[in-house]
């Protein structure tokens, strides 16, 4: 296992286009990290690069002590899972596991074995341990039964289960993974995600995860790394990048439904109250929680607070109050154990996630009122995007 | 009903095509178990068309082997083996060569590539017949003329419309299944050898069969480079056959020579005709 280390890496193509601009990311050893964004966010550019499938542009990629910006691909001692599993379709599954532990034979000379009869028994010795490492990456996928089917008898799942053990047999320093699981469907998708999860806790392997999918992200990361236009915005747990998000681009990809935004203004009284002012709405913040240095006493500044549809709670208490919203209800999203409810305030259209009890007389055309919980609510900066940071996470 | 009487009149129209373009064929191996009066009778206009002779001279088969050449057997076993070697090594050579072009063009960014590759496909408009003269005068000077090399050696440098057909079957190729092979370890070359060549099948196969076709049958090419006996091909070795033979008394065995000329090429064809079909219709499938 091994640390992976990218300082300062671009990506830029032969027409001046940059697909990945100055990213630095440390992946502790048997760590789980997974680069999330939109498509073209370069966060694939990124995992080949490290894969040495591209070039950098500027800046370093290690692996483990050893910078590798020079190195092939083979070299690397990484073993990557395709999107489309790269599964070699002549081949049987036997063969494709033990593909890339062929390449690496020291004795492997059919003609050679024949006059040379030490050398006959090292080949031997070399295929059988081929032959046990891979039934044994097969038993732990549970695809011992599936090994001397073609690929084109496999189903998507039992493809990429294949494709899994590929990497596996080789017992790589690092698993690199682009989008391994976006051809399968829901169920199987999910399936998945345990399984890959199960895999990382039992092999304790440095893994890099890509995928665009912020639900799988979320799922499986020790961290996740998310990217936009090829600049990183935010590295963090899963947790924080949940509850403190860097800025609104990250606020709003992360987390479904997006969190609620309602864009105001924020003024500072002497006493250090902070009140919100919006169009719908206006609240007293908890003035000590956000560090708002340069704004002044009297001056507004232009901000967006944000909410998470969970943290909008159904409310029967009418009675005016700082942190209730009241608006119309335009559609409902059941979905089970919970439901969305989307409603219009001032023509602003929010989403709360209740629990479905809690929903089941909310009728579409009815008008309801939210309590927001403004102790989970972020503010942004409308102009640069930025969050606003708290003063619990400057000390 | 409409839809049965569609069927039969699609068969209808089939079978007659195809016994129109069997009836040459068929009329050739009648011709070639006839007696010799009856075969020159028939070819001379003189005499009818049998659908089966009336006593099939098998023995015409051995005779018109024998007869061929200066050398009883010898000649019809030199032409034959020459005519193997020489196929068989363009066969390879062809399918190594443009397949190993096609995939670099296919696969391989390089500066000018795309330049080359317009350059390559331009040669194919260049008739055959242009280039004999300088090709002959080169392998003149390489001191090869009369030996089986200029019929060999140019087709391991590649065939540009066999590099063409190998360059877009491969381009369809996921480039993940040569990156996961890199990342595995293979070069190029062996990417090459151990994924791309098997998964090109179905392009090998027209590339073989068309080749094999081609250069079994070809009388150009062995005639200005070939000139004693020893080295003739079975393409030659007919000519030469059908100058001896070539009266109306000897028609038959010049029929069943010929015949036994044509067999590789149909039992070829039809060993590999399922490929065969495959890659011709692939391209007109799936885009």
């Amino acid at each position: 296992m091994a640390t992976v280390q990218l300082r300062a890496v671009s990506k830029s193509y032969g027409s001046g286009a940059a697909a990945v601009k100055s990213v630095d990311l440390a992946v502790a050893d048997g760590e789980f990290v997974v680069l999330v964004g939109p498509s073209g966010c370069g966060k694939s550019t990124t995992l080949r690069m490290i894969a040495g499938l591209e070039d950098l542009t500027d800046g370093t990629i290690s692996i483990g002590e050893r910078v590798v910006n020079d190195v092939a691909p083979k070299d690397r001692d990484i073993a990557m899972v395709f999107q489309n599993y790269a599964l070699y379709p002549h081949l049987n599954v036997r063969q494709n596991l033990s593909f890339g532990l062929e390449r690496r034979r020291a004795f492997k000379s059919r003609w050679r074995g024949i006059f040379d009869s030490s050398y006959r028994t090292h080949c031997r010795a070399e295929h059988a341990a081929i032959v046990t490492r891979v039934e044994s990456a097969a038993c732990t996928l549970g695809i011992e039964q599936l090994l001397h089917r073609q690929p084109r008898e496999l189903s998507g799942g039992q493809r990429q289960r294949v494709a899994v053990g590929r990497a596996l047999v080789r017992d790589p320093a690092v698993f690199l993974f682009d989008e391994p699981l976006s051809n399968l469907d829901a169920l199987l998708r999910g399936e998945m995600r345990t399984e890959l999860r199960i895999l990382h806790r039992a092999l304790r392997a440095t893994m890099i995860y890509v995928t665009h999918d912020q639900e799988e992200a979320m799922s499986l990361a020790d961290r996740i790394v998310v990217m936009k236009d090829g600049i990183v915005q935010q590295i963090a747990s899963p947790a924080e990048i949940y509850e403190r998000p860097a800025n609104r681009f990250v606020a709003g990809f992360i987390g479904t439904p997006p969190m609620n935004m309602i864009d105001g203004t924020l003024t500072s009284a002497a006493d250090g109250t902070l009140t919100f002012r919006a169009a719908c709405c206006a609240f007293t913040l908890p003035g000590d929680r956000w560090n708002l240095t340069g704004l002044s006493g009297s001056g507004a500044r232009a901000v967006t607070l944000g909410i998470r549809p969970e943290r909008l709670a159904l409310t029967s208490d009418q009675s005016t109050n700082a942190a209730t919203l009241t608006g119309k209800v335009v559609a409902t999203e059941r979905y089970g154990a919970c439901a969305d409810v989307v409603f219009v305030v001032d023509g602003i259209r929010l989403i709360s996630r209740a629990p479905q009890e809690q929903t089941v007389r909310i009728r579409e055309g009815d008008t309801t009122t939210m309590s927001i919980d403004l102790h989970a609510a972020q503010l942004f900066d409308s102009t640069t995007g930025c969050a606003i940071a708290r003063r619990a996470e400057l000390g | 009903m409409n839809r049965m009487l569609y069927r039969a009149f699609q068969y209808t129209l089939l079978v007659s095509g195809a016994v129109i373009m069997l009836l040459p064929l068929w009329w050739m191996f009648v011709v070639s178990l006839e007696t010799p009066e009856r075969a020159g009778a028939a070819v001379g206009g003189t005499g009818g068309i049998a659908l089966w002779p009336e006593s099939p001279q098998w023995l015409n088969y051995p005779q018109a082997l024998r007869e061929m050449g200066s050398v009883q057997w010898q000649g019809f076993l030199n032409a034959l083996a020459n005519s193997i070697v020489i196929t068989t090594l363009v066969v390879i050579g062809t399918v190594l060569s443009s397949s190993l072009v096609g995939f670099a063009f296919a696969r391989i960014r390089f500066r000018g590539s795309r330049t080359l590759f317009i350059i390559m496909l331009g040669t194919m408009m260049l008739p055959g017949q242009v280039t004999l003269i300088p090709l002959f005068i080169l392998f003149r000077n390489l001191g090869w003329i009369d030996s089986l090399l200029p019929l060999i050696v140019p087709a391991f440098f590649g065939n540009a419309f066999f590099i063409f057909m190998y360059r877009q079957f491969i381009a369809q190729i996921p480039e993940s299944l040569i990156e996961a092979a890199k990342v595995d370890g293979y070069t190029l070359v062996e990417v090459w050898w151990k994924i791309i060549l098997p998964l090109c099948k179905p392009v090998t196969a027209i590339c073989a069969v068309f080749t094999f076709i081609y250069v079994w049958n070809d009388f150009m090419g062995p005639l200005v480079y070939l000139h004693s006996d020893e080295q003739a091909t079975l393409a030659v070795a007919l000519n030469s056959f059908r100058n001896q033979y070539g009266g109306l008394e000897d028609v038959h065995l010049l029929m069943a020579a010929s015949l036994v000329t044509m067999v590789p090429c149909i039992a070829l064809f039809v060993a590999a005709q399922r490929q065969f079909i495959e890659g011709l219709t692939r391209g007109a499938v799936k885009g």
